[in-house]
């Protein structure tokens, strides 16, 4: 082999001033992950529809799980420069069967995660509106954040960098200020740790509630999107993603925390019955200016708006990526003429979005407790899923060739992730029920985990077709827009099997 | 320099019958016309797509004139005897300064900056474009209008024909033909053609001069990862 150019050339440097810091990732994944809709959106609702205390720990041990996770998931990043996140990791390490299967669980559970997405932003615009005395349906707001989400992902447009971390900046600072003013102005009790116990973990309610816990968290993993646009892969990705996971799993747990010290750890589930998700408001406001409150209202719909859009075009570019390599119609691959964006894969997202919302419309469902929360809780057990595929993929990729890397990240903390990730899987399907608080006879406590095995089994089923029918197609799954480079193009033989390049 | 630690493989060193200066239509003019209105000047594609479909067109008159070549992924610079044309004079001396290949992508990334003022600016100097400043919308912006609409029109033109059967296809305009197709600029050249037009353009990509293709392959998977690496 010729020898690769020095990691210090002109041309090298030249490109690495247009490269993105630990900073700019960081910033990136936390207004996908948007950090206010979980504090003052999901932990509200969890508390509520699972009549949990233990939320704090909760959060904390899928803190500790993720970052179990990361070690193997970053270590791979080192090696694969592939935007296509856990697809391209299960299809490197376990085979393009379970790739294409993990492909389409990836599209099903981040559209159900974006779409749960809108109940949120329909029921606190409309409660924004309502302050105003504007009374108007929650679905009438969702569908407004609708067109703006639908447009904006068509044109590509990008929002600003400096206004999205000026907004995440703001964001974390309410969040800090609301919790030490819950702090302190505890409830009757004082301030007591119960909420933190480990001992919470021993409740089975505690590992149900794990996936929505996870669903928080959601946005952070993908930090290993942006290996081939960052200054160091080695260095910038891992701190980015530890940096990411570290600030969510504090923030969350410090928040919930807080919540039930100024609620009192026995009074909390009651209150967030009451409340759902506004408890993060209500809970802080009597003790602060309104005007902090309002602003806290509104940096928690501009976080929403953030994470919808942020969701759409991850959604519509994964797309995007697997019509390039043929496993999808080729019209989705296609990119608007003028503004480059992933055009039809826009609108198919758009397009579901909006007939999942008029069906939950029509229907009356709740827009937290249903929309938001159950959407969130599914979307969340796909991520679980691909996790624990993930997981076993870093296990098998490290297998065929060790690639210089230690054995924590090599074998033992993605063993222990898998095995994990895999136990909670079952728990989390088996009480699926119970933890979305379901009538028993719902067929949708089956139905929901059920959608994930269609899809992992239709995907798998398409792979195996594409092989026996379309081998050119099969050689180039999980390359995204190099499958083109990996067509024979000379006679001689230039083609690339795999995504490595390094 | 380049040449000295980064040899090619002998097959790609020869693309025999390519090695003169004279290209009648350098591929970087020819592309920057199709990706412009021939009339008005504006942009018919998005700007990375134009940016690095113009830096691999430079790389393409490179590779036509024998100063470099592609393979397996790399630009390799097979000779230094400096071209007549200044821009590409300074794009080769950018390439051999580099110790060691560098991937297509990269290079795209590094030429793709300012790449459509240096173009239009050999265009402008060969006397094809006039610059025209517009205060449209309070925002002061350059545009470069073509002096000759027939000319700018012209490679259009000459593909969709060429691609429909009704003339030969030069070398030059096979690259071109790639080009077009990794920008997306196909779309519009063969609007309305027969299905036949787009099968002689697969059948350039897949049996096509194996650098050119390589680069053309490369060139559209790089703005396709640009696509697909955009977030929020």
């Amino acid at each position: 082999m010729p020898t690769r150019a020095a990691p210090h050339s002109p041309v090298t440097q030249a490109l690495a001033r247009n490269r993105l810091g630990v900073p700019a990732v960081t910033a990136f994944v936390l207004a996908a992950a948007a950090p206010l809709t979980v504090v003052a959106g999901s932990a509200g609702t969890g508390f509520a529809v699972t009549g949990f205390v233990g939320v704090p720990v909760v959060y904390l041990t899928v803190g500790v799980l993720l970052a179990v996770f990361s070690a193997g998931y970053v270590a791979m990043a080192r090696h694969v420069r592939q935007a296509g996140g856990f697809y391209a990791y299960v299809t490197l390490g376990l085979g393009r069967v379970p790739g294409v299967g993990a492909a389409l669980v990836t599209q099903l559970g981040y559209n159900c995660l974006q779409i749960s997405l809108y109940g949120a932003f329909g029921a606190v615009a409309a409660d924004l509106a309502a302050t105003r005395g504007w009374y108007l349906p929650w679905w009438l707001c969702a569908a407004a954040g609708w067109v703006l989400v639908a447009v904006l992902g068509l044109r590509s447009v990008r929002l600003n960098g400096r206004v999205l971390a000026t907004l995440l900046l703001l964001e974390l600072a309410v969040v800090v200020v609301f919790d030490i003013v819950m702090l302190a102005h505890p409830a009757a009790g004082g301030v007591t740790l119960t909420a933190l116990s480990p001992a919470r973990l021993a409740d089975p309610a505690a590992v149900a509630i794990l996936v929505g816990g996870l669903a928080g968290f959601v946005g952070y993993e993908a930090t290993v999107v942006f290996a081939e646009e960052v200054r160091d892969p080695r260095r910038t990705v891992a701190l980015a993603t530890y940096l990411a996971l570290g600030l969510i799993a504090g923030l969350y747990a410090l928040s919930t925390w807080a919540m039930t010290v100024a609620a009192g750890p026995a009074d909390v589930v009651a209150a967030a019955r009451a409340h759902d998700a506004d408890l993060f408001f209500v809970l802080a406001a009597p003790h602060l200016p309104a005007a902090l409150v309002d602003l806290g209202r509104l940096l928690l719909l501009t976080s929403l708006f953030a994470a919808l859009l942020a969701f759409h075009n991850m959604v519509a570019r994964y797309a995007f990526s697997l019509a390039r390599e043929g496993l999808l119609p080729a019209v989705l691959g296609r990119t608007g003429r003028l503004t480059g964006a992933p055009v039809y894969g826009s609108l198919l997202q758009s397009g579901l979005a909006l007939t999942a919302l008029g069906t939950f419309a029509g229907a009356g469902l709740d827009p937290i407790r249903h929309v938001f929360f159950t959407g969130g809780v599914t979307g969340g057990l796909g991520v679980l899923v691909l996790m624990a595929a993930t997981s076993f993929a870093v296990l098998g990729y490290f297998a065929r060739d060790r690639r210089g890397e230690p054995a924590w990240r090599r074998v033992t903390a993605p063993a222990v992730a898998a095995v994990t990730l895999t136990a909670v899987l079952v728990v989390t399907v088996a009480g699926f029920g119970a933890l979305l608080d379901l009538p028993g006879d719902s067929p949708l406590r089956w139905l929901l985990p059920a959608g994930y095995a269609v899809a992992a089994v239709a995907g798998a089923g398409w792979a195996l077709i594409l092989r026996a029918t379309r081998p050119r197609v099969y050689a180039a799954i999980g390359l995204g827009p190099d499958s083109v480079t990996a067509v024979p193009a000379t006679p001689s033989g230039v083609s690339r099997s795999s995504p490595v390049h390094a | 320099m380049g040449s000295s630690d980064a040899r090619p493989p002998r097959a790609a060193r020869h693309p025999a019958g390519r090695e003169t200066d004279d290209v009648r239509h350098p591929l970087a003019d020819d592309l920057f016309r199709l990706a412009h209105h021939h009339l008005l000047g504006r942009p018919l594609l998005h700007p990375r797509a134009t940016t690095y479909g113009l830096a691999s067109a430079l790389l393409a008159e490179l590779l036509y004139t024998g100063r470099i070549t592609v393979h397996h992924g790399d630009v390799y610079v097979v000779s230094t005897e400096p071209p007549a044309d200044g821009l590409t004079h300074t794009v080769l001396d950018q390439l051999a300064a580099e110790r060691g290949a560098h991937p297509v992508g990269n290079w795209l990334a590094y030429l793709s900056v300012a790449v459509v003022d240096r173009v239009a600016g050999r265009l402008h100097r060969a006397g094809h474009l006039r610059r025209e400043t517009s205060r449209f919308r309070m925002s002061r912006t350059v545009m470069w209008v073509p002096v000759e609409p027939t000319t700018a029109g012209w490679p259009s033109a000459r593909l969709a024909m060429a691609l429909r059967g009704a003339r030969p296809l030069a070398p030059a305009d096979q690259g071109l033909a790639a080009l077009a197709w990794a920008t997306g600029l196909d779309r519009q050249v063969l609007d309305g053609a027969p299905a036949r037009a787009r099968d002689n353009l697969r059948a350039l990509l897949d049996h096509g001069w194996p650098p050119m293709a390589e680069l053309a392959r490369l060139t559209h998977a790089a703005i396709g990862r640009s696509v697909a690496a955009y977030r929020i």
